[in-house]
């Protein structure tokens, strides 16, 4: 059994401890818990706000490769909506794993 | 393209043997793998199809959601509605399980009942008005939809470097590994035929000096 914490802005951190996670990190302190939040093997589900998440994507990718099995990182819009990304992430996916672009 | 030869192998008839039982090994390695790689191409549009729609679920869903909270922060005050949510807290697991799909490991995620009723969120209702009751059902809900579609991204994930690790491992054996074997047997089996000729010349050389002399 493992828990699921949220990092995101206050409106995010508002909303997901209505649902009832206690969980909660300021995204304005990201580079300090992050770390530690990857490395706790309690943490199964990290929830980032997409936008938290596109201004350190370095240091989250830094973190991922490091920690083996460590949790699954979900990346979820914020209250200003889904964010517009250069890339589509799964569209990437597809393109590597299958070589080709698939819609 | 020319592919080179091992370098450094003596054209023997050990050396031979060893190396065409080598080639066919690494030959059938390569058609394994080949399949594998195809059934997990498979698997991998199977699942990216459920992607796309699991996020935009997410995505609407947490619309409404922030959209309930914004109104009933306006309505009560955006404090207010900070502390209550201080009181809902609870303890939320997820519950781990690992399918495995080919060799890889996926993850099969399993959670209690997350959506709560009105009464078992731990604040009063005094205080409060049906806006700040959706906007926490609405995340509830979210948050049912986002572990799900955490499950799937990292299935995604998972099976697309398992893809990635297999495809590369079946162009190397494909364009490099099988043709150097193959090169190499056919500059062996060369070489020895040429051996073999020089020394037929060479006895019927011999044989035609000492008949001369005899």
């Amino acid at each position: 059994m493992r828990k699921i914490v949220v990092i995101g802005d206050s409106d995010m951190i508002t909303g997901f401890r209505l649902a009832g996670i206690d969980g909660v990190y300021p995204e304005k302190e990201l580079t300090g818990s992050l770390k530690g939040i990857m490395s706790d093997e309690s943490v199964g589900i990290v929830l980032i706000g997409e936008k938290t998440a596109e201004k350190n994507r370095e240091m989250i990718l830094e973190i991922n490769k490091r920690v083996k099995d460590g949790p699954i990182i979900v990346e979820i819009p914020d209250k200003t909506g889904p964010a517009v990304r250069e890339t589509d992430p799964i569209k990437e996916l597809i393109r590597r794993a299958v070589g080709v672009e698939i819609e | 393209m020319a592919t080179d030869i091992i370098e450094g192998v003596k054209p023997t008839r050990m050396e031979l043997l060893k190396l065409s039982h080598r080639e066919s090994l690494a030959d059938k390695g390569r058609k394994l793998l080949k399949e594998k790689r195809d059934a997990l191409i498979a698997e991998f549009l199977e699942v990216v199809k459920d992607v796309r729609s699991a996020r935009k679920d997410v995505e609407s869903k947490l619309r409404t959601a922030y959209h309930d909270l914004f109104i009933a922060q306006a309505l009560i005050g955006t404090r207010t509605v900070g502390e209550i949510s201080g009181a809902c807290s609870r303890e939320i697991k997820v519950e781990f399980a690992i399918k495995n799909i080919m060799g890889v490991k996926v993850p099969i995620l399993s959670m209690e009942k997350i959506v709560r009723k009105l009464n078992e969120r731990g604040y009063g209702l005094v205080n409060t008005n049906s806006k700040l009751d959706e906007a926490a059902r609405n995340f509830e809900e979210a948050l049912e939809l986002i572990i799900k579609l955490a499950e799937i991204e990292e299935t995604v994930k998972k099976l697309a470097q398992e893809v990635e690790k297999t495809k590369r491992r079946v162009n190397a054996l494909e364009y490099i590994i099988v043709p150097r074997l193959r090169a190499t047997v056919k500059y062996i089996r060369m070489r020895l035929e040429e051996m073999e000729r020089e020394s037929f010349i060479r006895l019927k050389h011999i044989k035609a000096t000492l008949e001369s002399r005899g």
